[in-house]
This record gives structure tokens, C-alpha cells and sequence, in this order.
């Protein structure tokens, strides 16, 4: 048993095997089990994670390796547990039965992340076209000098987001209509960037993934010439495995009697 | 990664703006034992945000809705206007990527407020 401290990589089925890719720091992945449940695991050294690009890869590759044969939980980046037992005893043996009833609900699914942007100014040209307001505030600015304009620039920005909003609204409708019959769970997710049209999580079982991604296709194909549409996966369900406290509270009451005064909250 | 029409896969998320997106923000978290232990790591969960919102955004918008060419017989500004458009994408796919986000959210937000605030 390990004394240490352990970085944690995912909540996985008890029988499963460690993955052979190595885990933060080049440190060995291994397996911490309590019944039915395990714990995907390297030693966490000492002092405190750094944030690097290598690091958040290596997390995301330890649990990858392991999705691609089992069920995972995964956990977000920098989580440590102070020792092994306080991992099986705090962690796995007082949430038992929620971890277990989790991984049933995961149990052959998988994750994929749909992202669409709108190509080139496919986007502007659509709105300009179809709002009348947006064509007589852009003449109004035509040609004339910028420290005379910044108002009316700023209305005109103002409409255009608010035309892009609606637009991304749509869209993002009409793709989630077509794929989410296809899906047990989706999860609409805030773009990252202002070109994004809209960005979405599935929860796909694997026998469904085929007909998921004709659904796909399919869209791709319509949208051909104004939407680039990237499919990522399939992966481990991270946009899906939140846990919030009251969750894990109410898991404690159920699975202890009385409070063993540790858990801060 | 392979491409289907306009359809691209990829196996898994390439960006570093994904990984943190994905890695740093979603997936269990417990506290107490299991505790959080990274340095900064709230920062850059909290900058990886975008704020739609901003005088910047909007006259950005301006700026390509006034180039844009509807007429299509002039091609004058239509490059640069995708070339805008595209590099916040371009960003996107690039090891550089943490930066273009944090230089999107300036400007706070209710949207990392909510998110913070959910989280605590």
C-alpha cells in the first residue's frame, strides 16, 4: 500500500487492468480497488501540480487508454487524495453506492463533442441580407470618418451580436433536433470562441454511435458551405460525470452513520 | 484527423483551449481528502471563458460588417474580413490558444460569474 499520496486519473470497475501508458511525471499507473470499484492512480510526488500543456495531455491520456476498454469516471486535472487509504476509506467505501450506481448509468456510452463555426463570413452575409435594419446602419457609417461614426459603430456591433446570437440559437436547434434522438444525454456547451456557431456534448451508447454519426453527416452535408462541423470522440464522458456536493453529501448520509468529523465542507 | 464533406473527426481533442476546457473544467471533483492540488488552477479555469459582450466585440463587428461586400462585383475587403473572422478559429487549433481565450474574456462577465459562482 502506498503511503504517499496519490494523483487520481479516473473511477473505473474494480476488475479493470491498469493502462500501460505511463501517468504525470513518467510515474507508473495502477489500480486502487474497494469492492466493486477502483481507482486508476500514479504517486503524486511532492509539492503542488504544475498547470502545463504536457501534464493536462498525460491526464487526459491515462483516461483515454483506460475509456477505450471499460467504463471510466474521470476525474478533472489535480485531484490528489492525501493517502491510499483515505482514498479507499473516505472516498470509495463512503460513496459505494453512488460510484457503483454511476458506472452502471455510464456503462458502454461514450462521449463526443459536436462543434460548428460558421466559414468565412457566411455568418455576416446572412444577417446583412435578411435584416434591413443592419444594411441602413452600415450606409449610415459608409465613408465616414471613424471619430464620427463610434456610436453608430457600436450600434451597429451591438446588432450584429445580437443577430449572431439568434442565428447560433437556430442553428444550434436545428443540429440538436437531428442528433439528440440519437443520444441518451446532450449538453449544450458555451463556446469558446466568437467564430464558434455552437458547441454540444453527447452521451452516446456504442452500438448507436454508427447511426450518431450518419445523423452527423447528414447535417454536415446540408450545412455544406456555411458550417464547418467537427466531431470529436469518441471519449471518456467528462462533460457528463459531474458530481455536485450535494450529491456526494446525501451519498454520505446514506452509506455512514454518524459523522466521522473529517469532511469539511 | 479525417474530413467528410464539411465534417472533420478527431479522435480526441487537439487544442490546448479544448484540453483545459475539457480537463481543467469538466470531470469529478471532491473535496475534502480528495482535494485540488494545482497551482493557479482556478485562474485558468475561470479565464478560459469567452464574453461575448464588449465594446471591442461590437466595433469589431462593425469593422467586418463595413468591409463586407454584399455587391460581389468588388472583391475590396472581403479577404480581410475572413482573415478576421478566421484567426479567433486559427486560434483555436494552435498551442496558443490559452492566450487568444484569455484576451476574449476580458472584459468579466456574467457568464464566469455564474460559472464560479456555481462552483462554490
Amino acid at each position: 500500500m502506498s503511503k504517499g499520496s496519490l494523483y487520481l486519473y479516473a473511477v473505473v470497475p474494480s476488475d479493470t487492468g491498469a493502462p500501460a501508458g505511463p501517468g504525470l511525471g513518467d510515474r507508473p499507473v495502477s489500480v486502487v480497488t474497494s469492492g466493486r470499484l477502483g481507482v486508476l492512480v500514479s504517486e503524486a510526488g511532492d509539492g503542488p501540480l504544475q498547470v502545463s500543456g504536457a501534464n493536462l495531455r498525460r491526464h487526459q491520456q491515462v483516461v483515454e487508454e483506460a475509456h477505450r476498454a471499460t467504463t471510466t469516471l474521470p476525474f478533472r486535472y489535480g485531484v490528489v487524495a492525501d493517502s491510499e487509504r483515505a482514498l479507499v476509506e473516505s472516498f470509495l467505501e463512503d460513496h459505494a453506492e453512488l460510484l457503483a450506481s454511476k458506472l452502471g448509468d455510464f456503462e458502454g456510452t461514450t462521449e463526443l463533442r459536436v462543434t460548428a463555426r460558421y466559414q468565412g463570413d457566411a455568418a455576416l452575409r446572412e444577417l446583412l441580407e435578411t435584416s434591413p435594419r443592419l444594411r441602413r446602419l452600415r450606409r449610415s457609417i459608409a465613408g465616414r470618418p471613424e471619430a464620427a461614426t463610434y456610436h453608430a459603430r457600436i450600434e451597429l456591433g451591438e446588432e450584429v451580436a445580437a443577430g449572431l446570437a439568434g442565428l447560433r440559437e437556430r442553428d444550434s436547434a436545428a443540429c440538436s433536433r437531428l442528433l439528440s434522438r440519437r443520444a441518451r444525454l446532450e449538453r449544450p456547451l458555451e463556446p469558446v470562441s466568437q467564430e464558434q456557431a455552437f458547441r454540444a456534448a453527447y452521451l452516446v451508447a456504442r452500438g448507436e454511435l454508427a447511426h450518431f454519426e450518419a445523423a452527423l453527416e447528414e447535417y454536415s452535408r446540408e450545412q455544406q458551405g456555411r458550417l464547418d462541423i467537427e466531431l470529436t470522440g469518441p471519449m471518456a464522458p467528462w462533460d457528463f460525470v459531474e458530481m455536485d456536493r450535494s450529491d456526494l453529501e446525501a451519498s454520505r448520509r446514506l452509506t455512514t452513520s454518524g459523522h466521522k468529523g473529517r469532511w469539511a465542507s | 484527423m479525417a474530413t467528410t464533406g464539411s465534417l472533420t473527426r478527431a479522435p480526441r481533442p487537439s487544442s490546448l483551449a479544448d484540453v483545459l476546457d475539457l480537463i481543467l473544467d469538466k470531470g469529478l471533483v471532491i473535496d475534502a481528502y480528495v482535494r485540488v492540488s494545482a497551482l493557479g488552477i482556478e485562474v485558468l479555469t475561470i479565464d478560459a471563458r469567452i464574453v461575448v459582450a464588449s465594446v471591442d466585440t461590437y466595433l469589431r463587428f462593425a469593422e467586418a460588417v463595413n468591409r463586407l461586400d454584399l455587391s460581389t462585383t468588388e472583391t475590396q475587403g472581403i479577404k480581410g474580413l475572413s482573415q478576421d473572422l478566421s484567426r479567433g478559429g486559427a486560434e483555436g487549433k494552435t498551442e496558443g490558444a490559452l492566450e487568444g481565450a484569455k484576451k476574449a474574456i476580458r472584459g468579466g462577465g456574467q457568464r464566469s460569474e455564474e460559472r464560479s459562482g456555481a462552483r462554490s
